[in-house]
């Protein structure tokens, strides 16, 4: 999981804001090596889900699906985990954009 | 602060501009150089007692020159860029995109649609050097500034 530092241009892929997490897999590794190397992309430490408002009795529940940290809840796959913990898919969807947004920086004013 | 090892030069630079088709192309193997200028509007004030101006910033601007080589093929600068001028949808803006240092991943990527207020040649009997041709644009709107991530 990366954190976007500078504005990329991802091509068909779109526009990636700084400030926001995106796990990048489509990229090859000596190309975010090029973007970490100009600071554009910095690996984001994942911190653990129970220390995340509100995830810390849900932590353990992920915990069963092998989910730890944030990164690991991001770059699951909704239906997977949904299944394997007998939830639904929104609440898995939900938990995942609560996630999103805490670890996900303000845009600089002035663009 | 140490020496910087990140500097690059302009060797490989990349320039597209679109046909008339509004398909990106490369004319940087005709271009033998590219400027590109940003200001911004500043306006200024002095108070009575007061020894330092104040300032206020507003509008961003830009303003770009290319210079090309002037070859026949139809798919290369000067005629793209002639056909633009000479043609009837000369008022109409075109996607004009550059790289800096290189287009490769981690370089920064700038983007506007501008138009050409100017294409100036001289043409010179005495000069056995190519014919160049210098081409102002203006942007229409936002200049974008991103890395590449392709």
């Amino acid at each position: 999981m990366f954190r976007i530092l500078r504005r990329l241009d991802c091509g068909d892929r779109g526009i990636l804001e700084a400030g926001t997490l995106s796990n990048l897999g489509w990229m090859k590794q000596r190309h975010l090596d090029s973007l970490e190397a100009v600071q554009a992309i910095s690996k984001v430490s994942a911190p653990p889900l129970k220390v995340l408002p509100g995830m810390r009795r849900k932590a353990k529940k992920y915990e069963e699906a092998g989910i730890e940290d944030a990164s690991d809840l991001l770059k699951s796959n909704t239906q997977e985990v949904a299944e394997k913990l007998e939830i639904d898919e929104e609440v898995v969807d939900g938990d995942k954009a609560k996630v999103q947004s805490y670890l996900t920086a303000d845009k600089p004013k002035g663009g | 602060m140490p020496v910087s090892t990140t500097d690059r030069n302009a060797c490989s630079g990349g320039i597209w501009i679109d046909d008339a088709a509004g398909t990106p192309v490369d004319v940087s193997g005709t271009s033998t150089s590219f400027d590109y200028n940003f200001t911004v509007e500043v306006g200024d004030w002095q108070a009575f007692q007061e020894a330092w101006k104040q300032r206020l910033a507003c509008g961003r601007d830009g303003a770009f020159t290319i210079n090309v080589v002037f070859s026949t093929a139809a798919t290369e600068g000067y005629q793209i860029l002639n056909a633009w001028i000479m043609g009837a949808a000369y008022m109409t803006p075109r996607t004009l995109t550059w790289y800096v240092p290189d287009k490769n991943v981690g370089s920064n990527k700038y983007e506007a649609e501008v138009l050409m207020p100017s294409f100036s040649v001289t043409l010179d009997p005495t000069d056995a050097g190519p014919i160049i041709a210098t081409i102002e644009l203006l942007p229409d709107g936002e200049v974008t500034h991103t890395i590449a991530a392709t």
